[in-house]
């Protein structure tokens, strides 16, 4: 027991930005100091790295952005060199930098992006950033010495609500999340998101729809800033009950009980002598199918 | 028994004592009797077969006699007592010695082996030897039943001797030495040996070509005297043979050896990994006359390993042909494939090589869109996901607009930066409000609020969960009530549970109220009230139908 030495806890927080509805809060406007909601909530969002970043000293952050077309690294800097920045006298080098890094990346981002005006409609790539989160994760952890115990957890910070296609990319980043012992975390901003709601529940994270946007960084340093270490030991807003019944294929309504083809695995709310999808014939008994008869009462006299 | 006439009487002695009684002693000629003088029977008779030996008194003892063994362990004893003397006594005496002494051999049995295992197995096993002296010697079982029952390790060993194979007795390796010359009955110089048919078998299994030649020549070309007096003076049998000498007649012989040396050497040896000339013996000398790996220069010794070799080989062949012929005729059609298998296990290992992985079924689907976006998720439906039912038209903002906004954004760090900006305080506690407890945000249930009991109120619960689940085990115990006790029962057991709500549950529930800070009285006995509520409800569904049956009953 003396030789058990105690590993350095390297607490990792991925945020994965969703900026496909900049412009929706672009358009907001703050009537206090003229600027807009979209100012407010990416600055929160640095703010919140860069308190996590003050934890501690060997904390990381790691940042990517999303919208419609493509998701990118804001911090670290993909190509490396990142763009010159000045800090006030007296701020933390690294603060200057993540400010910079973030400032410079997400302006890129949806500058190129605006272009398209239907972006604004289409589905955000949200899938694609938690997987790249997923896979930085797995290269800090290689990369870090035995000294060091990564804990990493991701937070999701996203104002669109869920698409259908993307279900089972989702499902994917979720589950590897979990094998891998990562956290996913999830502010959502106007609107609920089912998906994440059942990922947050997979995962041992938690979910928070927040009903002031304004006041997003008090959100974020009170809920989001303690580890899961710590979350067990501080009182934060009970979880929701997650919708986890599937939606059957033919009607696409939601069912508790169904009937699951053996080979495909697909869902359907009403039995059928053939899967639709792999076409396998069905051999069931007759007794099985048909629904029983209400018993006849007893015939009093 | 009288003495029988069919016996004829080889040797009648008089004056014999046996146990201090006089009487005369005969030697027919298949046992020996002895009688007191004046009777009819013999008192004691011992077939020769039974006898295993006789003994002698020593010269010297006043007293002349005569012992003899049985095979089972008793001993007779015969005093010669001739009033002429001791001289005839012992005249006698040794007529009966001789006499037995020719006599005895013929009837000799042969020791069964069975007895001779019984007395190896009896001297190795002291244990055995006690047990047997105890029981069979003072006649507490008979000895048979001991060798049947008690003699379990005998049994068994007998048992695996019947298993295991029998083995043919080889030849022993002394038996050429073993033939000692006779005395040399005045012949000069020479040496007298005798051959026993024994010796000359051995002799031919030892050296099957010597065999092969005394086939051929005997009885034809030469006795079988004269064959022999030639082997023996050939230089064949003699160490350092000459097989060059074409005198001798056995030097093809040697030929012979050597050929069917060399086949064996080819075919015998199965594995071709083997490499035999890896093993010479490498002598690290400092001074090496000879190189240590040149070959061996002196003739003799070579000859005499090569000798050596061909009597191992020989030997190993007829160990090899002992379980029958099949081993014979199952090595012809073998080599090739043993030869394969060696190189094959020489190539693989086993835990290297793959598992069998079961067969897979492919999977094929008609619809695979299905399979890759899973099943749609119920999303309301809206023209744009950022839309919140408003399409990008809504915005009022303009893309120029927007640019500059953004533009100032991201120019809006380092020197101009405001904290202000992200957070005021007014927003921080209208948040702040919500998050705290008992704000909108804190509705539900609290999956992690600690609850704490003091002691008493822990032991307290304790108690209450045993007593209703005691009084719950009756009444679920007497289900389904086919009987009218049993219906009593179950009705007496709710009375039982109401009573208990009443008398236990209450008042412990009131006192958690007030001892718990938290809200999560009522949780700490929702098992309990879970239970209850069940029961009633069964007795109550129970009792509704009862009545139905008994009217059913009485209307037919």
């Amino acid at each position: 027991m003396e030789d058990k030495e105690e590993r350095i806890e390297t607490p990792l927080v991925a945020i994965v930005i969703d900026a496909t509805p900049a412009k929706k809060f672009a358009s907001q406007a703050i009537i206090d100091n003229g600027s807009t909601m979209m100012n407010r909530i990416f600055d929160a969002l640095i703010g919140f790295g860069n308190a996590h970043l003050m934890q501690g000293s060997h904390n990381k952050l790691a940042v990517i952005a999303c919208n419609s077309k493509s998701t990118k690294f804001l911090y670290p800097s993909e190509n490396g060199n990142s763009k010159s920045y000045h800090n006030r006298p007296g701020q933390y080098d690294m603060f200057a930098k993540v400010d910079s890094d973030i400032r410079h990346g997400l302006s890129e981002l949806i500058l190129n992006d605006s272009i398209d005006h239907d972006s604004t409609t289409s589905d955000s790539l949200l899938g694609g950033a938690m997987a790249r989160a997923l896979c930085h994760i797995h290269k800090v952890q290689r990369e870090l010495s035995l000294s060091h115990q990564l804990k990493p957890r991701i937070l999701v910070v996203s104002g669109s609500s869920d698409s259908a296609l993307q279900y089972m990319t989702f499902m994917n980043v979720f589950f590897t999340a979990q094998k891998e012992n990562v956290v996913i975390d999830c502010c959502m901003m106007d609107t609920d998101s089912g998906l994440l709601q059942q990922g947050c529940d997979i995962t041992g994270g938690q979910y928070l729809r927040i009903p002031t946007v304004v006041g997003l960084l008090e959100y974020l340093l009170w809920v989001f800033l303690p580890g899961p270490s710590c979350r067990s030991k501080i009182v934060l807003p009970p979880p929701t009950k997650v919708d986890y019944r599937a939606a059957c294929f033919c009607h696409h309504k939601l069912v508790d009980i169904g009937w699951v083809c053996s080979v495909c695995l697909s869902i359907f709310c009403k039995f059928s002598i053939i899967c639709t999808t792999c076409n396998t014939e069905f051999k069931l008994n007759r007794t099985a199918i048909v629904p029983s008869k209400p018993k006849k009462r007893p015939r009093m006299e | 028994m009288t003495s029988s006439s069919s016996e004829s009487i080889l040797l009648l002695v008089p004056h014999v004592k046996l146990k201090k009684n006089e009487g005369e002693l005969y030697l027919m000629s298949e046992r020996l009797g002895w009688m007191v003088g004046n009777k009819d029977s013999f008192n004691v008779t011992h077939k020769y077969c039974d006898i295993k030996t006789q003994k002698i008194s020593p010269e010297g003892k006043p007293k002349v006699q005569l012992q003899v063994c049985l095979h089972d362990g008793n001993a007779t004893t015969f005093q010669f007592v001739n009033p002429a003397g001791q001289a005839e006594q012992m005249a006698d005496r040794d007529k009966v010695k001789d006499l037995l002494q020719l006599t005895l051999p013929k009837f000799k049995r042969m020791i069964n082996k069975d007895l001779e295992e019984k007395k190896l197995f009896l001297s190795e096993n002291p244990q055995y030897r006690q047990l047997y002296m105890d029981l069979v010697k003072s006649n507490v079982i008979s000895a048979e039943e001991f060798w049947a029952d008690h003699a379990t390790q005998f049994i068994k060993q007998q048992q695996d001797a019947k298993n295991a194979s029998q083995q043919d007795v080889g030849i022993s390796a002394s038996f050429l030495a073993d033939i000692k010359p006779q005395i040399t009955d005045g012949c000069n110089g020479g040496v007298r040996y005798l051959l026993t048919s024994d010796v000359m078998a051995s002799i031919f299994r030892t050296y099957p070509s010597v065999k092969q030649k005394h086939l051929k020549c005997v009885p034809n070309k030469m006795t079988e005297e004269e064959f022999w007096k030639k082997f023996f003076s050939s230089h064949y049998l003699h160490r350092d043979k000459n097989i060059n000498d074409t005198k001798d007649l056995f030097t093809d012989c040697g030929k012979q050896d050597e050929q069917i040396l060399r086949q064996d050497l080819s075919t015998a040896i199965k594995d071709p990994l083997l490499d035999l000339t890896t093993l010479n013996d490498v002598v690290e000398e400092e001074s090496s006359s000879t190189p240590s790996n040149s070959k061996i220069n002196n003739i003799a010794h070579q000859n005499m390993i090569r000798r050596f070799n061909q009597h191992s080989i020989l030997v190993l062949k007829a160990s090899e042909q002992a379980p029958g012929e099949q081993a014979l005729e199952s090595s012809v059609p073998e080599p090739a494939p043993s030869k394969r298998i060696r190189l094959q296990e020489a190539m693989s290992y086993e835990d290297l090589e793959s598992n069998d992985t079961d067969p897979t079924v492919q999977l094929n689907l008609s619809r695979i869109e299905r399979y890759l976006n899973g099943p749609p998720t119920t999303v309301q439906s809206q023209t744009g996901v950022n839309g919140n039912g408003l399409t990008a038209a809504h915005f009022d903002i303009d893309a120029n607009a927007f640019k500059s906004i953004l533009g100032r954004w991201m120019r809006g760090g380092g020197e101009r930066y405001n904290p202000l900006d992200v957070l005021n305080s007014a927003t921080a506690v209208n948040v702040l409000g919500e998050l705290s407890i008992g704000g909108t945000l804190m509705r539900g249930s609290q999956p992690n609020s600690a609850i704490h009991l003091t002691s008493e109120l822990q032991k307290e619960l304790k108690e209450l969960y045993v007593s209703l689940s005691e009084i719950l085990k009756h009444f679920w115990a007497a289900f389904p009530p086919s009987s009218p006790e049993l219906v009593q029962k179950t009705n007496r057991m709710i009375d039982a549970l109401h009573k208990f709500n009443q008398a236990k549950l209450a008042p412990y529930e009131q006192k958690l109220i007030q001892a718990s800070t938290s809200s999560e009285a009522e949780n700490i006995l929702k098992p309990l009230r879970f239970q209850l509520q069940a029961a009633i409800r069964k007795h109550s569904q129970l009792s509704e139908r009862r009545p139905l049956p008994r009217a059913a009953v009485s209307s037919m």
